[in-house]
């Protein structure tokens, strides 16, 4: 289980969304990546992409007993974008997951603006935003993609080439699966930590607080570089050796736990940077895989 | 003599609790009978007659059980106060929608009903 300080679903419900997620996948494109019009044609929803100005990256609205989805191309740049097959994923989990459902049907929650891709902390936004992570990477391909590639963000980004997902959203699910014991930080272009998922694993041996103002880290780190707005190199992002004490709070130069860790940071274009760190190798303070 | 130890009294009393459990759930039917002798006893108790017309071919409780989790398309009875409550947050601290990109929204609902059902939408 990864985690995020604010949000936590159950892990039973959560488990739930993403059983009900790999289903549908399995009922209208087994095997093959996601796509949304059966799932809208057998639903009767329609869907509109326009340009909605920065309001909302997506919406799911019930009116005369049907639903709409309208996704915002402002946001979502392209049609066939990562970010707008997550956001139209996202909106089909409002209308799946029956309580959301059955609260906009019966117009006892009135229909809402949804910022995707775990910008949001609201639990309604989350278990969406799981269900839709989910439909587009169900877990067994993840699972076998992310053992054939190498840890870290070369391995998020053929897996997020595979599924045509974002590399956010492929990046929280790898800290999810516990692929690696890692950190995932997103950092707003301002330069401010807006977000970070920890890995059970690293959760579990006290690697829980990381400094989320940038200033903290070393001058010339992959994250400034990426954040400052530097070419990145040939692979598409910046990696550079790191270790614990450099990263996380209430950990010395001397503590068992510091450990080296492998930084890597790739620019999101105007959403901001994201960090991924994991240990540089298998050390006996994380169980083994 | 010995006493014997309090804990083995104990272990005692446990299995024979469970025997006497045992055989008052059997007595009562409310275990599925096991031993071909207990098959045969329920039988003739009537325990097991024939089974409802439902579940008469295999086939159609294996397609129960290999189906796939059931979803509904209505509204449903399905509500959950925290849940309503989320969404309404949600509602309140989505962006403010300019009234006219609501019109524009509007608009596109509006054709891609038309275009999904024609006339009748």
């Amino acid at each position: 289980m990864a985690m995020k300080a604010e949000v936590q679903i159950q892990p039973v419900r959560e488990q739930e969304i993403g059983a009900l997620a790999e289903a549908i996948a399995d009922e209208y494109f087994p095997g093959t990546s996601f796509n949304a019009e059966p799932v809208l044609d057998d639903c009767a929803i329609t869907l509109s992409y326009g340009r909605y100005r920065e309001a909302f990256d997506g919406m799911l609205e019930h009116k005369n007993l049907r639903f709409h989805i309208y996704c915002n191309l402002d946001r979502v740049q392209r049609q066939d974008s990562p970010r707008a097959r997550f956001t139209v994923a996202h909106e089909l989990g409002h209308y799946f997951i029956d309580e959301h459902r059955s609260a906009l049907a019966s117009g006892r929650a009135p229909a809402h603006p949804s910022r995707c891709e775990y910008e949001s902390t609201l639990v309604v936004e989350r278990e969406a935003d799981h269900f839709a992570s989910h439909l587009l990477m169900p877990t067994e391909p993840f699972r076998k993609l992310a053992r054939a590639h190498k840890p870290g963000l070369s391995g998020i980004l053929a897996i997020a080439e595979y599924f045509v997902a974002s590399v956010t959203s492929t990046a929280i699910r790898y800290a999810k699966e516990e692929t690696v014991p890692c950190v995932v930080l997103k950092w707003g272009p301002d330069g401010v930590c807006q977000w970070r998922w920890i890995s059970t694993e690293t959760f579990r041996v006290r690697l829980r607080t990381t400094f989320s103002d940038q200033s903290k880290l070393p001058v010339d780190c992959p994250t400034r570089r990426a954040i400052s707005g530097e070419k990145a190199p040939k692979a598409g992002y910046f990696e550079a050796g790191t270790t614990a004490a450099a990263w996380f709070r209430f950990v010395n130069d001397y503590d068992y736990r510091n450990v080296i860790f492998i930084e890597q940071a790739i620019t999101l274009g105007r959403f901001g940077v994201l960090t991924f760190l994991f240990p540089e190798e298998q050390y006996p303070l994380f169980k083994e895989r | 003599m010995k006493r014997p130890r309090q804990d083995t009294r104990d272990e005692k009393e446990q299995i024979q609790f469970e025997q006497d459990l045992y055989r008052a759930l059997r007595l009562e039917g409310l275990l599925l009978p096991e031993t071909e002798g207990e098959v045969r006893a329920a039988e003739a108790d009537d325990l097991c007659g024939a089974p409802p017309l439902a579940l008469r071919d295999p086939r159609t409780v294996l397609k129960r059980v290999r189906s796939k989790p059931h979803r509904t398309s209505s509204a449903g009875p399905v509500a959950s106060p925290e849940i309503e409550d989320n969404l309404a947050r949600a509602a309140r601290e989505g962006g403010k929608i300019p009234p006219e990109v609501e019109r524009e929204m509007q608009r596109d609902r509006e054709a891609a009903e038309r275009k999904k059902y024609g006339n009748e939408g």
